[in-house]
């Protein structure tokens, strides 16, 4: 049986245990009254909020029960927000505005004993983090940086997410055949560690208000090391272990969605350990990994595929991390997840229950400690679900998503810009997609009073079991087909998404699934937006590519000694990830993925 | 480029089934069946669908490429024609080594011959033989077990077999025509389990023809397989000491 069986058998036997905790309470009356006494307790604890117009409300609402086997359902069945198995979040207070001394005397000014402290409500006395994290990246690293500084003017902490045009994407050079045209389209273009100086100057590195997101999975490994080099050529050797934020290299589910792969599986998979075993060592702040459901979700599955096949990536990636000797409860901490949010019912809970069934397994089937059990989760509402007819419409469809990611207690979130369908976002737009969610979650009430404010409905329960057992199915289903790893190298979860993908066109198509604008209350004219593109100029290209001809033309003696020790490193079979960061100080991108592929090979996409 | 333009040339001439073919083509057919101006050496593949002749030959390609830092190859491929609907030809999706300047390669359609190739392959080949290529690959569609589809083509120099370890049972082997008259018989995805107890049936099998036929067991999709340098190897040695077609060829003609 390998670890994703042993999860299914973990969630399995948590829902008995729970099932027999109910019984429990009720038939055993000593336990029963200690669980009475603990729910009446945490009530009376719970502090009192004062909304703006004077009403006040617990800060923590919980369900009026008042039976020992309901509330003994609620603890180990839901937990509390912040408690095994965290149903109801991952923290305490989530996007709770910080409790301020005018509304509680000197309650701001406890350290200790109230039972809503700790790290529920963040760092110590400092408010949380703003939970918005936007997407971006065009052009060159200088116009990237620039829409950096645009997006985060407003914020006190500054949380960057970077996307990386097509060629970096893949690992190839912007001076290499057949890719002038598309340097810096769809994302930033990176080549050379000079170019990431560049993407995040005037951005201090190392400061706890900063963290760097970098959507990018094959070629992961070198564009981390590239990072490290460039924030020690800005702060020196010591600003390593201070550097917060993380990268996707999420291979599985390249292979399986998303197609962005330049190593065959298993080399690639080795790379990414060789970076996981260096940051989870030399980074602690650091998540090196963040497994992702997003493109899973975009490239058509339904949202329990994208569930299922995300938190089974996630086991696999433990399973094999753990192998490799590195600590459960070093690496488990900084995992990290990124789900789509669209517009299903299932949505609704999505999260929720993936937060549950990733607890229960990493601490049932792997034995990890409470942080390594945390599910921590950043949002994007659906590109997919956006459409080019009637964009306006989009906004409704956001605010509709980013309501349900809120409702899952998502950690971070990206709300998409409405005109996405046609061009990468432009300023007006991605400025309605950013206050959008201010608006959510500081203008409106429904956030920022009282935790638990829309979990536990009827129907949210209903939805909460439902995909539960879809996914324990899904499994199931890998697990009889041996395994995550055989599982993909046989296509299983490709053409499981492939075949969801082309049952919601039909369905588009059929009118079965309304998309309004397109199949359903259709305006009749087509309004083509007047929006203007972004497209990068063509003098921008040329000067991407003369910067990198230097580049390699200063460095070309050294670059050659340092692409001949990494390739003994990798050849020797030995962790190679110290070599890549002293390869990237001279090399570029391309030149770094070109001696790999010699080594291990290319990927052969998977048609 | 002009390769490119006279292929589709063949091509159509032969769905038209023209009596009156261009005649610098007819010429060049009849020069390379008397073994004039010929250029290349042929290799021949075939096999049952998903076997992994594509990844294969893409992988022998990488070799080649790698030891010929001036060395030219062409791969002429097939798709099955759909009745109605065109063909597919879809192989170089899978070819990631053979997306090189000094790859030419050129995928057909089978228009409805049955057998593995199709009504202009021979003209196309005979063309390609002698454009200065090192190699000609020629990769038939996906074969049933009656399929020989090199038989008639005597330019071909030598003929690989790629076999899948699922072939049924042992029984099955026995039908399989092309066991009798390859060159070399490969047996891919030999990391699967099945694959041991295949490389044995074929070996019983191959015994029976008494001819000096290899057997060799490949992971095309391993990066450097070992059982892929092999094979490599035995193809390099055409035309080299070991000849094992060239006489066979022309008494087939």
């Amino acid at each position: 049986m390998s670890k994703l069986g042993q999860v299914v058998e973990a969630v399995e036997n948590y829902n008995k245990f729970v099932l027999n905790q109910v019984k429990r309470a009720r038939s055993d009356e000593k336990f029963g009254r200690e669980l009475f006494e603990r729910w009446n307790a945490i009530r009376a604890k719970t502090p009192v909020t004062h909304t703006p117009t004077g009403l006040p409300l617990p800060r923590l609402a919980l369900p009026e029960i008042d039976e020992p086997g309901e509330i003994a359902r609620y603890f180990f069945g839901e937990g509390l927000p912040g408690e095994f198995p965290f149903l109801n979040g991952a923290y305490r207070e989530m996007y709770l505005e910080p409790v301020r001394e005018i509304e509680t005397g000197s309650y701001g000014k406890r350290t200790s004993g109230d039972g809503t402290k700790g790290k529920a409500s963040g760092n110590g006395a400092q408010p949380p983090e703003e939970p918005t994290r936007l997407f971006s990246g065009l052009m060159l690293a200088e116009d990237t940086n620039e829409r950096f500084h645009y997006l985060t003017q407003h914020q006190r902490t500054h949380r960057l997410s970077t996307a990386f045009d097509g060629p970096t994407l893949y690992g190839i050079d912007s001076d290499a055949d057949g890719v002038f045209g598309k340097i810096g389209e769809g994302g930033v273009a990176i080549d050379t560690v000079e170019d990431m100086v560049r993407l995040y100057d005037g951005f201090d590195l190392g400061s706890p208000n900063f963290s760097a997101s970098m959507t990018i999975s094959g070629p992961a490994p070198i564009i981390m090391a590239m990072y490290i080099a460039a924030a020690k050529r800005r702060f020196g050797p010591k600003v390593v272990q201070k550097l917060r934020g993380t990268i996707q290299a999420d291979i599985f589910k390249e292979v399986q969605a998303q197609n962005e792969t330049i190593f065959p599986i298993e080399p690639s998979l080795r790379f990414l350990t060789d970076m996981v075993e260096f940051t989870t060592r030399e980074m602690p702040r650091w998540y090196p990994i963040s497994i992702s459901g997003y493109h899973i979700g975009e490239a058509g599955s339904t949202p329990v595929q994208q569930a299922a096949y995300t938190l089974s990536n996630g086991f696999a990636y433990a399973e094999m991390f753990a192998a490799r000797g590195i600590p459960i409860d070093q690496f488990g901490p900084r995992l990290s997840f990124f789900l789509d949010c669209g517009l299903d019912v299932e949505y609704i809970a999505l999260a929720r229950v993936s937060r549950r069934i990733w607890a229960i397994g990493m601490r049932d089937a792997f034995g990890a400690g409470p942080r390594g059990q945390l599910f921590k989760l950043h949002t994007q509402t659906s590109g997919r679900s956006l459409i080019a007819a009637e964009f306006k419409n989009n906004l409704t469809r956001t605010a509709a998503e980013l309501i349900l990611a809120y409702i899952n207690a998502t950690n971070s979130c990206h709300s998409n810009s409405a005109d996405e369908p046609f061009t990468t976002p432009s300023e007006e737009w991605i400025r309605l997609a950013a206050h959008g969610q201010a608006i959510l979650l500081e203008e409106s009430g429904i956030f920022k009073h009282t935790m638990n404010m829309l979990s536990g409905s009827p129907g949210m329960k209903a939805v909460e079991r439902a995909v539960e057992v879809a996914i324990l199915d899904e499994f199931r289903e890998i697990e009889r087909l041996g395994g995550v790893l055989a599982a993909v190298e046989d296509r299983y979860q490709r053409s499981q998404i492939q075949n969801a993908a082309h049952r919601y066109e039909e369905q588009i198509y059929a009118g079965t699934r309304p998309i309004i604008g397109l199949n359903k209350y259709r305006n009749g004219e087509e309004h083509a937006p007047e929006i203007k593109l972004a497209r990068t100029p063509r003098k921008k290209q040329e000067l991407q590519v003369d910067r990198l001809v230097k580049f390699k033309k200063k460095n070309a003696e050294k670059a050659k000694r340092a692409l001949d020790k990494l390739v003994d490193v990798v050849e020797r079979g030995e962790n190679c990830f110290s070599a890549l960061l002293e390869a990237v100080e001279v090399a570029s991108l391309g030149q770094i993925t070109g001696r790999l592929q010699e080594v291990v090979g290319r990927f052969r996409p998977m048609v | 480029m002009e390769l490119a333009r006279k292929l589709p040339e063949i091509e159509e001439a032969a769905a038209k089934q023209k009596k009156h073919r261009t005649s610098n083509i007819k010429s060049a057919r009849g020069r390379i069946r008397r073994g004039e101006h010929r250029t290349s050496k042929v290799i021949g593949f075939t096999g049952p669908g998903g076997a992994g002749k594509t990844t294969l030959i893409d992988e022998l390609v990488l070799r080649f490429l790698n030891q010929n830092p001036k060395g030219r190859i062409a791969i002429l491929s097939h798709d099955p024609s759909v009745i109605g609907e065109g063909a597919l030809l879809g192989d170089r999706a899978t070819m990631i080594n053979s997306q090189d300047d000094r790859v030419f390669m050129r995928s057909m359609a089978t228009r409805g011959q049955a057998g593995g190739l199709s009504p202009a392959t021979q003209d196309c080949l005979a063309l390609l033989a002698e454009s200065r290529f090192d190699y000609v690959i020629i990769e038939t569609v996906g074969t049933g077990q009656e399929a020989m589809p090199f038989q008639k083509n005597g330019i071909v120099d030598l003929t690989v077999l790629v076999m899948n370890p699922d072939y049924g049972s042992r029984l099955q082997l026995q039908k399989i025509v092309m066991l009798d008259l390859a060159d070399i018989v490969v047996v891919n995805k030999s990391d699967l389990q099945r694959a041991r107890t295949a490389h044995t049936e074929i070996e019983q099998r191959l015994e029976q023809n008494r001819r000096d036929q290899q057997l060799i067991d490949t992971v095309a999709k391993r990066h450097r397989d070992s059982g892929v340098d092999e094979l490599f190897d035995l193809i390099s040695m055409v035309g080299r000491d070991r000849r094992p077609r060239q006489t066979r060829g022309r008494e087939n003609l």
